[in-house]
């Protein structure tokens, strides 16, 4: 056997340079090497965040690959995560990654984007929708229908007043399953708000990031628009625990969801009961 | 290729040569009929008759629990990755054709995409050393073409009687054997060889009614039958045993020990089982293969439909019969083959 490449499951230093509370279970933090090197991904993609200790555990990127260092939004939800919200500016995590299949940047230039992200889905969005915004020629309308439980559970990244103001150019709707005293927005589930929508069925592509529960009920409403399969990727969330295919726990049938995803052409995973 | 005729009685003192030259394991009998492979301490011990062991030879290099994957020191915030490659050579002396396709197999998955060093480099520092079969009823590595006496092998072993046959097949083989006390064998000899060898062939074993070829095919159009829920997941206990002694069964977990320094720790590989309900559950609660018909299907797929269709063709069950022998519930692979055919074939 030829050469023995170094271990996969050694992480890389980093550093939280600044720590965001988003609600009340999410926070927002941003990272570097402690290198000085690039995380270098592509939307869509995950890491692996380690904290020595306690373990390991596969997070989306938010950030966009045009800006420096990286952006992770966690949810407080298992056993590392709820150690990483203990972290502070300054804390050490180990990553390990980029990993899987991102977001077709390429392939969809020069296309109308639109973005569908429910909850927590909203956090791999963001990273192809910045990289959408620094790189405006490139892509058409930028389109997004972001949906969560409360008010209280919408994620208030630096940039989202900005996009709620339009200065970004993104059509943004917001909705939520129950508002309060002070919501005046859209009240109902994420696809009442795709009905409604002007769009150029050549031209454009849906990319959608949510719970599971959430993506059966908006395929339904997309080919009720008339959208084609092979115009719609899916963001799936799997247990990812070594991000390098071979644990075996993110299997999709024969996919592993950590390399030949997380991101999925639609038509790929069609047929496939587990899948959605 | 170098062959040379070992008389059993200069045998053992070829072992003993041999552990100069590495850790030497092999089959021995733990009681009546059950056989483990562990370290050869006197070459008396050694059962080369044996049928099966209750674990495959994959366990010497990915362990049941307990490998090293990082060292690291909460301190200082700094990890590093654990030794991988042994000192001295891994000799595995008396090797099953379908022990050896299993391990074959895991070479596959572990070099592909991202080469897993930990396993490569422990594969790497490996020398094998085959030997011919005593099957059982259980048995079945000819119906999924897994009887290979040559592939893989650094030495194989045939028993003529009062002698092995040693035949090697790789450099590493021949320094091994040039070890060996020989003489030169005849053709007789080479004929009484392959009769050993095709024992496997000629034992009865459980009857396979699918042909290697068509199995993803078979496994395509029967999704959706029902003996999968009616039956085998009805009968399934979720125990996990079949993929803990599957010879290419390799899905792991990963978890997490500190010393009680509280400073020092390691982060270790163990076993897992896509057979436990928790397998593929999120920390949010979502469980993806939600039951267990859906696991049984899922573990038969992975060796007859993803694996073999990603890898070019060979079936990822090397019909070692481990699992059907072991199963509370009587559930083996041959029977499920069998449900899968005549299903289809029903079907029209």
């Amino acid at each position: 056997m030829a050469e023995l490449a170094k271990s996969l499951y050694l992480p890389k230093s980093a550093t939280i340079r600044k720590v965001i509370p988003m609600t009340e279970s999410e926070k927002f933090y941003q990272l570097g090497f402690d290198d000085g090197s690039e995380l270098g991904h592509q939307p869509g993609q995950f890491v692996e965040v380690s904290l020595y200790g306690v373990g390991e555990c596969p997070i989306s990127i938010s950030s966009s690959p045009t800006a420096k260092g990286f952006d992770l939004c966690v949810r407080k939800v298992g056993r590392v995560t709820e150690a990483m919200h203990q972290l502070k500016e300054g804390s050490k995590v180990g990553i390990r990654g980029p990993f899987g299949k991102g977001f077709p940047a390429e392939a969809l230039k020069g296309k109308d984007l639109l973005f569908i992200g429910g909850g927590i889905g909203m956090v791999p969005l963001r990273s192809f929708i910045n990289y959408s915004i620094d790189r405006r020629k490139d892509y058409g309308r930028i389109i997004l229908l972001y949906g969560s439980r409360t008010p209280k559970e919408l994620f208030n990244f630096p940039e989202f007043e900005d996009w709620k103001a339009g200065k970004k150019d993104v059509e943004l709707s917001l909705s939520v399953d129950r508002g309060d005293d002070k919501w005046k927005g859209n009240v109902g589930v994420i696809t009442t708000l795709i009905p409604p929508l002007k769009l150029d069925l050549e031209k454009t592509f849906a990319i959608v990031c949510g719970p599971p529960i959430m993506y059966k009920f908006v395929l339904l409403a997309l080919e009720g628009k008339n959208f084609k399969d092979d115009h719609i990727y899916l963001s799936l969330e799997r247990r990812m625990k070594c991000g390098v295919g071979k644990c075996g726990h993110c299997q999709i049938h024969g996919y592993y969801c950590c390399q030949d995803g997380p991101v999925f052409h639609y038509p790929l995973i069609k047929n496939i009961k587990e899948a959605l | 290729m170098k062959k040379g005729v070992i008389g059993k009685k200069d045998f053992n003192s070829w072992v003993e040569t041999l552990k100069k030259e590495g850790e030497v394991f092999g089959p021995k009998e733990r009681t009546d009929q059950c056989w483990f492979f562990d370290r050869v301490n006197n070459p008396a011990e050694l059962r080369l008759d044996y049928t099966s062991t209750i674990l495959p030879p994959k366990k010497f290099f990915v362990p049941p629990r307990n490998e090293l994957l990082l060292e690291f020191n909460l301190k200082s915030g700094e990890g590093k990755a654990g030794k991988a490659a042994p000192d001295r050579e891994l000799i595995l002396l008396g090797i099953h054709g379908c022990d050896m396709q299993g391990l074959l197999r895991l070479d596959l998955c572990w070099k592909e995409g991202n080469p897993d060093s930990t396993y490569l480099a422990k594969r790497a520092k490996s020398t094998v050393i085959g030997v011919s079969c005593n099957p059982d009823e259980y048995c079945f590595c000819t119906k999924v073409e897994s009887n290979d006496f040559r592939q893989g092998f650094d030495i194989f072993l045939s028993d003529i009687g009062q002698s092995w046959l040693a035949e090697a097949f790789t450099e590493k083989g021949e320094k091994l054997l040039a070890l060996a006390k020989t003489t030169e064998g005849t053709l007789l000899d080479d004929e009484i060889a392959y009769k050993a060898k095709a024992r496997c062939a000629t034992t009865k074993g459980p009857e396979f009614l699918p042909k290697v070829v068509e199995l993803p095919l078979l496994c395509i159009d029967g999704e959706d039958l029902p003996f999968w829920k009616e039956d085998v997941g009805q009968r399934c206990l979720a125990c996990g045993t079949c993929t803990n002694v599957c010879p290419t069964c390799y899905c792991f977990d990963v978890e997490e020990e500190v010393d009680l320094n509280l400073t020092t720790g390691r982060r270790l590989r163990r076993w897992d089982s896509c057979q436990l309900e928790g397998f593929t559950e999120v920390a949010g609660g979502e469980k993806f293969m939600r039951d267990q018909p859906g696991r049984q299907k899922h573990r038969f797929y992975r060796k007859f439909r993803w694996l073999t269709t990603k890898y070019g063709g060979s079936a990822f069950c090397v019909g070692c019969g481990r699992c059907g022998r072991q199963c509370t519930a009587e559930i083996s692979i041959p029977e499920t083959a069998n449900k899968l055919f005549l299903g289809v074939k029903a079907k029209g």
